[in-house]
């Protein structure tokens, strides 16, 4: 017989493009980097199986997703039964960072979950191997008013921030060994709500309901 | 029949839509994928829920036509929907998601190609799609694949189906003469499946919309609708031509290579490095259906300079049954793969020819085209059996045992049916069932059936399948399984590890029964134990099954003990410690429980005679009054066998004994208890040393009771010999003498005859036992023996005083009142006063024992001029005072009553006179 069943956890990486989400999910999975930029189109996922702290076994599926704006429209499918989500920017971007707001937003709205204000989220400021010339000024102060912004509504939760580079590996493990016992403690809330819905469906829409208040179809 | 709508559900601009597999959870069974002019969304219909997806079209005007294609996912076997989404002009993506509405692989995208408007269809691990760009007018084929969400061939059309497409009327002439030329001199046989490819097609510009409905399974007719305005340039033409072998072989030499690649590197293929599935697919077959007159007559004809139009047809493709099919308005193209399997097959008769092929490089090929084959297809399962019989051929059995145990998902059934293998081991496989196999395999089969030696191999496959697959795909292994053991320890260690559970659950299994006979008949008893044991924890039992579990574990148990029969794995079960084979604690659990009486006397007597002091430890403690008579027939007929060392004579005594005092009303239970004591006491002591003490112990009783000691109470013969009993060494002897006094007690019947007891110390006993004798002559005895008090008791009652501490005789019923029925008690009384005055030593102690006498019965059975006319003259009044005093008392007593009943019947006299008087005087009739 098998042994204990691993779980599945699933993780968004969401962030403007070229931020660097492709390369720090191929950094974590595959441990590896390419210098070359390749934009991502839709969605796709890794998966990394990680042994926690307290002998738990879990396995990571990282959904790394496109930053282009046209590709937003899908978010509602990827974002489906997330666990926890990775907002990336770069740290030699100040509008990536300004943007991580609108991204949590944007996964908020799309991913239809149902306590919003505790789901886990992460901050990854990539990239950190660069020049300190070519990074954002004052960018610790920002990106502090950025996480305040993002803890808005939160709970009183502060979002985890780590600076990582997806280059030359550093804070990358770190960060996803954090990811995964956020997400597993969000799967653990899951699980327990999942015993009172018996839906899989919680943003399914009344069609009668619609119908009445667009009028006749 | 006529289609009635059972349910409307508004879903505005919609275009189309697919229903979810049934075979989905039946909460979802009811869910359709639709899509509308911009959005895909889940329709719950029973419901009437819609569960939004995503956006398919950036804009709605753009009249993109949404694809919906269900499949069977090549790796998790589950179903998968693949949903198209268009980015812009130039490039779309397909998502893929699951009956719940996620997302299950990551996006298939498709750059630069734009949408795939001629088409799109899911094989195996490959997406194909026709994607048309209207601005050069070009159609390409774009296999992308769902393992490594890459496009992997573009290939155009226009150069895929060039020798099909290509070419003009003369063209078309010259091929077809040159195909009947090659036709006839390669002759027959080579042609082969190239004869489909003599068919030679037609232009026809309109496509009967009637054929497309029976080529598709889906729902294709609305690609109709769709203008597609690229045509293949060259399509109008009908061409013939033979496919090129020479470049099939090289394809074939290619995909080789590569495979052979991909076997020594034994690592994941690379994605530059997998094949063009589109050529591998190798031979293109073009299959027309054409209908010249029709096309002639459909061919656009420019008015003004006569020329034919040559327009280029839209293509579509859809597929069916593994076959890809294209088709425009005019013609069907079909794209099969041709198969490896006819080398393989070909390779196989050269593996099996050579009979010192020991190298496995065979097998690796066909596991290596098994990988581009959907799992469970007849091409995969086919392969499978020929992995099977190779491995069997080359005597890797392991090998062989973990193919023929491999198992469609998620059915669990066999890939490789168990009829096979019996087949091959040449054992009559159970059940009735058809042994179907491959055609192609047969003659293979017989050659594997003819080197086929291991006798473990068998044995082995239905183990380790027994042991890997789900009840329902090993069950047919489950009874070759215990035929194949060769020893009841082997058969309960696979219980213990693989089958403990379907013996627990003995109802639910038919097969039970089936196999526990047959180890029974095999004599694999230490088994048939272990199982009828696990069978009695089925809750589900029938009572009637749950007894002959009992008797089944009772019987085997005993008949093992008895060694009436054997089971060779005794002596390593019992070292082996690890399963409790304690047979006769397993007869005395199951005892208990046996209902039927008669089974139980069986099993009981032969427990006590293979097991005497468990056998009897046992009777002790379930000594309930169902089971008495059963016990006490056991103790007889046991009683009665000499030839054991066990002392059953004790053991029945003390089962009569405690059977007596929990029924004490019981006369004939009392009367054999008595039998059983007086035997004991007469047969089972040293009579010389019995004798001995017995008499010196009476010989104090004498002197001790004498009348030259004054004192009364004197003590009575009985108590005193209890009282003696806990210092004298015959203790045992005194305590059977009470009991069996206190028994004749009991038993005092003249119904019944008494026990024997000749011996001279048992008079007292036999005085008691003959109830035939007047009380004044017992009386006169027992004054001989200076058992004065009981003598005094017996003139009374008639009878003998209970023991002051008795063993049976419980309660005060035995101390009664004088017997109001007993005869001349003054009579006997007088004889026991006569009897003191008469052998009193001197004045003094006579005075003595007439005043107890006076004082104890003086009142109550004589009047005072009897007593004291019986009383000696020289008898001081002083003596008697007391007496007197009593008398006197009672006199007064008496006049008093007397005297009140007077003065009652006088009172009542004078009323009765009032009473008559005023009746008188009122003169009332």
């Amino acid at each position: 017989m098998s042994g204990k069943k691993k779980t599945l956890l699933k993780v968004i990486i969401l962030g403007d493009s070229g931020v660097g989400k492709t390369s720090l999910m191929q950094r974590f999975v595959d441990d590896k980097f390419s210098q070359q930029y390749k934009a991502t189109i839709g969605a796709d996922f890794l998966r990394k199986d990680l042994t926690l702290d307290n002998n738990k076994q879990v396995t990571l599926q990282i959904w790394d997703t496109a930053g282009q704006e046209r590709f937003q429209s899908l978010g509602v499918a990827f974002y489906r039964g997330a666990d926890c989500c990775i907002l990336c920017f770069d740290v030699t971007n100040e509008k990536s960072l300004n943007n991580l707001t609108s991204w949590k937003d944007e996964f908020l709205v799309q991913s239809n979950i149902s306590n919003p204000q505790d789901f886990p989220f992460i901050i990854i400021g990539n990239k950190i191997d660069v020049d300190d010339s070519k990074k954002i000024p004052s960018l610790q102060k920002k990106l502090n008013n950025i996480v305040n912004q993002l803890a808005v509504n939160a709970n009183g939760l502060t979002y985890p921030v780590f600076e990582t580079s997806a280059k030359d590996a550093i804070n990358v493990q770190a960060a996803f060994e954090v990811v995964a016992k956020m997400a597993l403690q969000q799967e653990e809330i899951n699980d327990a709500n999942a015993n009172d819905a018996s839906d899989d469906y919680n943003d399914a829409i009344n069609i009668h309901l619609e119908s009445e208040q667009r009028g006749c179809c | 029949m006529p289609l009635d709508v059972i349910k409307e559900i508004p879903y505005p601009n919609s275009l189309r839509g697919i229903l979810i597999s049934l075979s989905m959870t039946s909460n979802y069974s009811n869910l359709a994928i639709v899509a509308n002019r911009t959005n895909y969304d889940i329709i719950d219909i029973r419901q009437i829920r819609k569960i939004p997806l995503f956006q398919y079209s950036p804009l709605p005007l753009n009249r993109t036509k949404p694809f919906m294609i269900a499949y069977k996912a090549f790796d998790s076997g589950k179903e998968e929907y693949l949903l198209t989404v268009k980015s812009d002009e130039s490039m779309s993506m397909a998502m893929i998601i699951n009956s719940l509405g996620d997302v299950t692989r990551g996006t298939l995208s498709w750059v630069d190609v734009g949408y795939p408007t001629g088409g799109i269809v899911v094989k195996g691990a490959f997406v194909y799609g026709i994607f048309t760009n209207k601005e050069r007018g070009t159609s390409k084929l774009v296999v992308s694949s769902l393992r490594d969400l890459i496009v992997i061939s573009k290939e155009n059309i226009s150069d895929l189906f060039a020798d099909q497409l290509a070419g003009t009327e003369d063209v078309k002439e010259e091929v077809q003469e040159e195909v009947q030329e090659e036709v006839h001199e390669e002759g027959h046989e080579e042609v082969h499946e190239e004869v489909h490819e003599e068919v030679h097609e037609e232009v026809q510009e309109e496509v009967n919309e009637e054929v497309h409905e029976e080529v598709h399974e889906e729902v294709h007719e609305e690609v109709q609708e769709e203008v597609q305005e690229e045509v293949q340039e060259e399509v109008q033409e009908e061409v013939q031509e033979e496919v090129q072998e020479e470049v099939q072989e090289e394809v074939q030499e290619e995909v080789q290579e590569e495979v052979h690649e991909e076997v020594r590197q034994e690592e994941p293929q690379q994605k530059e490095q997998r094949p063009l599935p589109i050529i591998k697919l190798g031979k293109s077959q073009c299959i027309m259906a054409p209908d010249d007159d029709v096309s002639q007559l459909l061919l656009k004809v420019n008015l003004k300079d006569d020329t034919t139009l040559v327009e280029n047809p839209p293509l579509y493709m859809v597929t069916h049954n593994d076959v890809l099919t294209f088709y425009n308005d005019n013609s069907i193209w079909i794209m099969a793969e041709e198969d490896n399997l006819m080398e393989i097959q070909s390779q196989m008769q050269l593996f099996f020819d050579n009979n010192n092929n020991n190298n496995l490089e065979f097998i690796l090929r066909v596991k290596n085209y098994m990988k581009s084959q959907a799992v469970s297809s007849n091409i995969y399962v086919y392969c499978l059996h020929i992995v099977f019989l190779s491995y069997l051929y080359l005597h890797n059995y392991d090998n062989a045992i973990q193919i023929a145990l491999s198992t469609a998902e998620p059915s669990g059934e066999l890939l490789i049916s168990s009829s096979l293998v019996f087949y091959l081991c040449d054992i009559e496989p159970p059940g009735e069932e058809n042994a179907l196999t491959f055609k192609g395999i047969q003659t293979f089969l017989i050659r594997v059936k003819g080197a086929f030696q291991n006798e473990h191999f068998f044995k082995d496959y239905c183990r380790a399948g027994y042991k890997q697959l789900d009840y329902k795909a090993s069950s047919v292994l489950r009874f070759p399984v215990y035929n194949s053991f060769h020893s009841s320890s082997e058969i309960l260690a696979f219980i213990d590890e693989e089958d403990g559970h379907i013996w627990k659950d003995f109802e639910k299994y038919p097969q039970n029964m089936d196999i526990f006979n047959e180890l029974q008949a095999k004599s694999y008893f230490l088994a048939v134990i272990y199982i009828s044991e696990l069978a009695r924890k089925d809750p589900m039992l029938s009572t009637e099954r749950r007894s002959f579990f009992e008797l089944t574990i009772i019987r085997t148990s005993l008949d093992l003990m008895s060694t009436r029969c054997r089971d060779l794995s005794m002596e390593s079960v019992i070292q082996d410690k690890k399963y409790s084979m304690n047979l006769t604690q397993k007869v005395l659990d199951i005892l208990p429980e046996l209902g039927d009486l008669k089974e139980y006397l069986n099993a009981l007597l032969e427990l006590i005679e293979l097991s005497p002091p468990e056998g009897i430890e046992f009777i002790k403690k379930h000594n309930d009054p169902h089971k008495q008579t059963i016990h006490k027939h056991i103790m007889d007929v046991l009683a009665l066998k000499k030839n054991h060392s066990f002392d059953f004579g004790a053991i029945r005594l003390e089962f009569l004994e405690n059977s007596f005092l929990e029924d004490s009303g019981n006369r004939s239970l009392a009367y054999e208890l008595l039998q059983e004591l007086t035997k004991k006491i007469s047969t089972d002591f040293d009579l010389e040393i019995i004798k001995n003490n017995f008499e010196i112990i009476r010989a104090t009783f004498n002197l001790e009771c004498s009348l030259e000691y004054t004192i009364w109470p004197k003590v009575g013969w009985i108590d005193y010999l209890i009282i003696q009993s806990g210092k004298s060494e015959i203790s045992d002897f005194i305590i059977g003498y009470v009991k069996v006094f206190e028994l004749l007690l009991i038993t005092n019947s003249k119904e019944e005859e008494g026990p024997i007891l000749d011996l001279s110390m048992f008079d007292y006993l036999t005085l008691v036992s003959n109830t035939k004798e007047p009380v004044s002559s017992k009386v006169a005895e027992l004054l001989q023996i200076n058992d004065f008090s009981t003598a005094e008791f017996y003139a009374i009652h008639g009878t003998f005083p209970s023991p002051l501490k008795p063993f049976y005789l419980k309660g005060d019923s035995w101390r009664k009142e004088p017997s109001p029925l007993l005869e001349n008690v003054q009579f006997n009384l007088q004889q026991i006063l006569q009897y003191y005055l008469k052998n009193l030593p001197d004045q003094h102690s006579s005075l003595e024992h007439t005043r107890h006498f006076v004082l104890t019965y003086g009142t109550q059975f004589f009047s005072p001029a009897e007593m004291l006319g019986m009383l000696p003259d020289y008898t001081p009044i002083a003596f008697v005072v007391s007496y007197i005093d009593k008398c006197i008392i009672g006199l007064n007593i008496k006049h008093e009553d007397t005297s009140i009943r007077k003065s009652l019947a006088k009172a009542r006299l004078r009323q009765l006179q009032q009473l008559e008087s005023v009746f008188k005087t009122s003169g009332d009739p």
